[in-house]
């Protein structure tokens, strides 16, 4: 009786985990799909307003309950534990394995490299506020963790103004800057930041200006100006460091969340949890010590797309103040990252062993008087890439698949470290020793990430064909040796053709990311076609599987590169990319 | 049960049949239009000249009907919270615990506020009442503070302390409090072999007492209190104490009430004065959580009545406490060790009332056992714990209290200690508000403790 109790519910489990466990289309003989169509033109939404206490309370406790009464999860869950299953895969990649530009995400500097300038550059289409008349402000914060202002300047754009706190200065306002430029090349939608020294004679209050104070509105003065600025330190020419962000354009309609879609927004069809952009950017997130990624950090805008006419809403990420070191006004604390702000994992462990386990940062103390005040707390010595969390649990975070961090990770790994360099310059520190520290953390930190990552796939991409003579050959990059956390003399690649999943050849070595596929032109193709009879598209499919192996040790994970041969000497294409986890 | 079961196999089943017989049909393009459109990677039929462009096709997450049902569960724990959840966010978007909070507050300053009180369990079990302070009345750092619980006509408290931290300079404090007090169940435990006309202070709350022999009497007091302290350095204090109270003492109305032998001394009214000083040396680190270092009180009182001759004895308490980190571990692992001595003599031939006796059996002292479960003329009390962290403003403990009363020091037998062990969770904040919850196991019962207020 007893065993009937324990075989029916695994049974049941089973049963559910098989019914979810089937796989996804390998192959395409449609276009590659570029971009998603989200952008319909759609009515104003209704504003949806941030809720930070049941944010974090459903996230952390409510939520997790949640996702262990769905038995799917579950199953699912189960699977994974005994290795027979795979996390649920994102809803929105292509047969590439690849996200598609929509209102989230832009593909950029992974797929076409930006120069310099450009990255330099970043979001900014504009040089920052214009000085060439008096910076109006027209409301101001003086609660929260960042006073700060909002101005219209004689271009008619609208900036929030927000200092670095006087004990950390330019903390903050680095982190928003580096990170903003960081995140815009990787894809996201960001605001424009720009680091600003101002005269504050060119401030000027508004008639509508209003402060609140003890929750009530009033007229803003001068005196509440000049008491705001009080503390705020200043360059031996008078000058204030700011940090000007710059309104995007459209109507903002509040936050969006990170699990589920918006009910009035007919483009939002697929779940956030399930969009790999969201997914990856753990990876990224980690890298940047980006902890504080939940729906009050975001944005929604309803604006309209100026080629066609069509309102939809747009997706940004939004305060870029709390990553790297700075946690806005004080040093992250070494705990974001590492655990969640109440992690019943580190709790209970440390509960059940009596205090003997010791958390590796918890005597990190660091963050209390940083070698760096203006880099704050950011380190690369206790920062693990796979044990990293943001403050409270993120739900497209925690689906994240090994595919899902693997594409974070080969996005940032695209970062070069004179780009990174550049883009750190753009923030303007005075501590030039403090400036290097952060440059070799980010990069150290990238290179931890990468490796980790790169460790759990094949890290290959780029796959395209080339012709030299007769010889077809089918090239690829391998992201680790381009991102030089493994050299090309300790490399090899073993694959092996196939037609309907049976091998034309034995499995072969190569020393570099070159593999010859024909040596008599698409002969070799027709050859094949033409003695099996077979004339229907989808009967043109050949595939390569294709490993990785580093000084001769553990193979990788494989990954199917399919490819699509049309025949009458056209060449081949690739239809499909699946990348085993 | 079984037909459950056997209908819940023969549902997953169905579904997994359907569910595949779906995904079958779409791999191999044969599903509905809407299918088709929708899994636009799968493989087409047609040349690729005719398919459609996947840039018009959105992508869109859905569920099977397999998914939805598995996930019924889950859906209908989400509602169940959702009410809720739709009220924190009401609530936090109309800034309604600000509002709430700025209700109570009486001026912009919010240096004044009077808040209602609820009160569970305690002294005066559940009841209501209110709490009003003034923190910069008469000047700054001067407070006012006045609470009242009321739970029923037998059990009601009221309190009213004025402190001011710079009395004289900064390094003086002074408080003075009057206090109202009003219990109706105290517990008391008298030996059943001794006759009435035979108690004295060796058969009320004796060692070897047991929980049959509880009694239950009530406590009405009126006092004013006042101390002056002074702060000779971070690590050394000096105070004097004052104190002026009328008690009445009467039947309980707990369990053994009906049996509270009313001719016990102290068992009538009593107007007592107390005088007396404290010393503290405080050579511990670490705030909020004390991570070594070592803490002495010493405190002395004379106590007598006033009008009448029949009680007057005075009080000496020595309390000695450590900590020490756990050498092998970090410093914030350590042991905490309290050692307490209590004892009171007589003058001459007067009495001590039996409620001014020491007592063991609290959540601060001796845990596991009811309050007060233990009174004499003395006692002895070690705690030993073992803090840990197990979050930012958390620690576990693990302890064992051991104590035992006396009537003379020679009386003193390792025999006679009371055992009580156990483990907690405690909440501290950076202005060293404490609250914690512990589970007590003694000889006698268990208990479930949640004070707040330390035990040292």
């Amino acid at each position: 009786m007893k065993i009937k109790r324990i075989l029916i519910p695994a049974t049941l489990l089973l049963v559910a985990f098989l019914l979810l466990n089937c796989s996804g289309p390998k192959y395409s003989l449609a276009p590659i799909k570029t971009s998603d169509p989200d952008r319909m033109d759609i009515p104003k939404p209704d504003q949806k307003e941030e809720n930070q206490y049941w944010d974090l309370a459903d996230y952390t406790f409510f939520y997790q309950v949640e996702k262990v009464l769905d038995l799917g999860w579950s199953a699912k869950k189960i699977g994974k534990g005994l290795n027979v299953a795979r996390g649920k895969p994102a809803d929105n990649l292509n047969v590439l394995d690849e996200v598609p530009n929509s209102s989230w995400y832009t593909n950029r500097h992974y797929h076409n490299p930006m120069s310099i300038e450009e990255l330099k550059r970043g979001p900014n289409v504009t040089d920052g506020p214009d000085y060439k008349t008096p910076w109006m402000i027209t409301s101001g914060k003086f609660e929260g963790g960042t006073p700060g202002f909002t101005i219209k300047d004689g271009q008619g754009d609208y900036y929030i103004i927000k200092f670095d706190a006087p004990t950390f200065q330019e903390m903050g306002s680095s982190a928003e800057v580096i990170s903003t430029k960081i995140l815009y090349a990787c894809g996201y939608f960001v605001p424009q930041n720009t680091i600003e020294y101002f005269d504050p004679t060119t401030l000027k209050i508004g008639e509508t200006a209003k402060v609140e104070e003890n929750g009530q509105k009033r007229q803003m003065t001068q005196g509440d100006l000049v008491a705001m600025l009080k503390t705020t330190p200043r360059r031996a020419d008078g000058k204030i460091r700011a940090l000007a962000s710059k309104y995007v354009n459209g109507r903002p309609v509040g936050v969006w969340n990170y699990r589920g879609t918006r009910n009035d927004d007919p483009n939002d069809r697929v779940n956030h949890e399930h969009r790999r952009e969201l997914r990856g950017l753990r990876s990224i997130s980690s890298w940047l010590s980006d902890a504080d990624r939940r729906a009050a950090n975001t944005l929604a805008v309803y604006t309209t797309d100026p080629e066609s006419g069509n309102k939809y809403i747009q997706h940004y990420l939004l305060d870029m103040g709390s990553t790297l070191g700075s946690n806005n006004i004080i040093p992250h604390a070494p705990k974001y990252g590492n655990e969640y702000l109440i992690d019943p994992r580190t709790i209970g462990l440390q509960f059940i062993t009596l205090g003997a386990w010791v958390k590796p940062w918890e005597f990190d103390f660091r963050n209390l008087n940083p070698e760096f005040p203006s880099v704050g707390y950011y380190e690369s010595e206790i920062f693990d890439p796979a044990e990293w969390y943001a403050t409270y649990p993120n739900p497209a975070f925690e689906y994240t698949t090994f595919r899902d961090a693997f594409w974070g990770a080969k996005i940032l790994m695209a970062f070069k470290d004179e780009q990174i360099r550049a883009i750190v310059g753009e923030a303007q520190m005075s501590d030039k020793r403090a400036e290097e520290y952060l440059i070799k953390t980010i990069i150290e930190r990238r290179d931890k990430v990468g490796r980790y990552w790169f460790d759990k796939m094949n890290p290959v991409d780029k796959f395209r064909f080339e012709r030299k003579g007769e010889e077809l050959y089918l090239m690829f990059n391998d992201l680790a040796v381009d991102g030089k956390i493994e050299k090309a003399a300790d490399s090899k690649y073993l694959y092996t053709l196939s037609y309907k999943d049976k091998g034309l050849h034995h499995q072969k070595f190569v020393e570099n990311s070159v593999l010859l596929i024909s040596k008599n032109g698409n002969g070799f193709f027709d050859e094949i076609l033409q003695k099996n009879q077979f004339n229907r598209e989808e009967e043109k499919i050949f595939s390569i599987a294709l490993q990785t192996q580093r000084n001769d040790k553990k193979l990788s994970k494989v990954v199917d590169v399919y490819f699509y041969y049309p025949g009458f000497q056209n060449e081949p294409r690739v239809v499909g990319i699946k990348r085993h986890e | 049960m079984s037909i459950f079961i056997r209908a819940l196999c023969f549902l997953c089943i169905t579904l997994f049949v359907s569910f595949d017989a779906i995904t079958f049909a779409k791999e191999k393009g044969k599903s509905t239009a809407e299918t088709e459109n929708q899994l636009n990677e799968t493989v087409h039929e047609e040349s690729s000249d005719s398919y459609p462009d996947p840039n018009t096709i959105p992508y869109r997450s859905k569920k099977s009907i397999a998914q939805h049902v598995l996930s019924i569960p889950a859906k209908v724990w989400r509602l169940a919270w959702t009410p809720l959840g739709e009220t924190v966010i009401w609530v936090e978007q109309n800034r309604i615990h600000k509002k709430a909070i700025d209700f109570f507050y009486l001026n912009d300053e919010r240096s004044a506020a009077l808040f209602p009180l609820v009160s569970l369990g305690g002294n005066t079990g559940a009841g209501g009442g209110a709490m009003a302070f003034h923190n910069n009345l008469f000047g700054k750092q001067k407070q006012l503070f006045a609470q009242f619980l009321y739970s029923s006509t037998r059990s009601n408290s009221a309190t009213i302390t004025y402190k001011d931290s710079s009395f004289f300079g900064s390094s003086f404090y002074i408080d003075v409090t009057g206090s109202y007090f009003n219990d109706a169940d105290e517990n008391l435990y008298i030996s059943s072999n001794v006759s009435p006309e035979d108690l004295d202070e060796s058969s009320i709350g004796a060692n070897n007492s047991v929980k049959d022999d509880e009694t239950s009497y009530a406590t009405e007091e009126l006092g004013i209190f006042s101390n002056l302290n002074y702060v000779i350095n971070d690590e050394i204090g000096l105070g004097i104490e004052t104190s002026f109270r009328r008690t009445d003492i009467d039947s309980g109305d707990g369990r053994g009430g009906d049996s509270f032998p009313e001719i016990i001394q102290g068992s009538d009214d009593a107007t007592l004065f107390s005088v007396g000083g404290t010393m503290t040396f405080n050579f511990s680190n670490g705030w909020p959580r004390i991570l070594s270092g070592s803490v002495f009180k010493l405190g002395y009182s004379y106590n007598n009545e006033v009008g009448d001759s029949r009680y007057g004895y005075n009080r000496l308490k020595v309390e000695a406490q450590q900590f020490i980190p756990i050498p092998f571990l970090t410093t914030n692992r350590r042991i905490a060790v309290r050692g307490v001595y209590e004892r009171l003599n007589r003058h001459g031939s007067r009495q001590i009332p039996f409620y001014e006796l020491s007592m063991l059996g609290d959540a601060s002292n001796l845990r596991g056992f009811d309050q007060n479960r233990y009174r004499g003329r003395g006692s002895l009390l070690f705690n030993f714990e073992y803090r840990y962290p197990v979050w930012d403003t958390w620690d576990a403990v693990i302890f064992v209290d051991e104590g035992q009363v006396f009537d003379e020091s020679d009386k003193l037998d390792i025999a006679n200690f009371h055992t009580a062990i156990g483990a907690g969770i405690r909440f501290m904040s950076q202005a060293g508000f404490l609250m914690r919850f512990e589970i007590a196991k003694s000889s006698e019962q268990w208990r479930a403790l949640f004070q707040i207020t330390p035990n040292f």
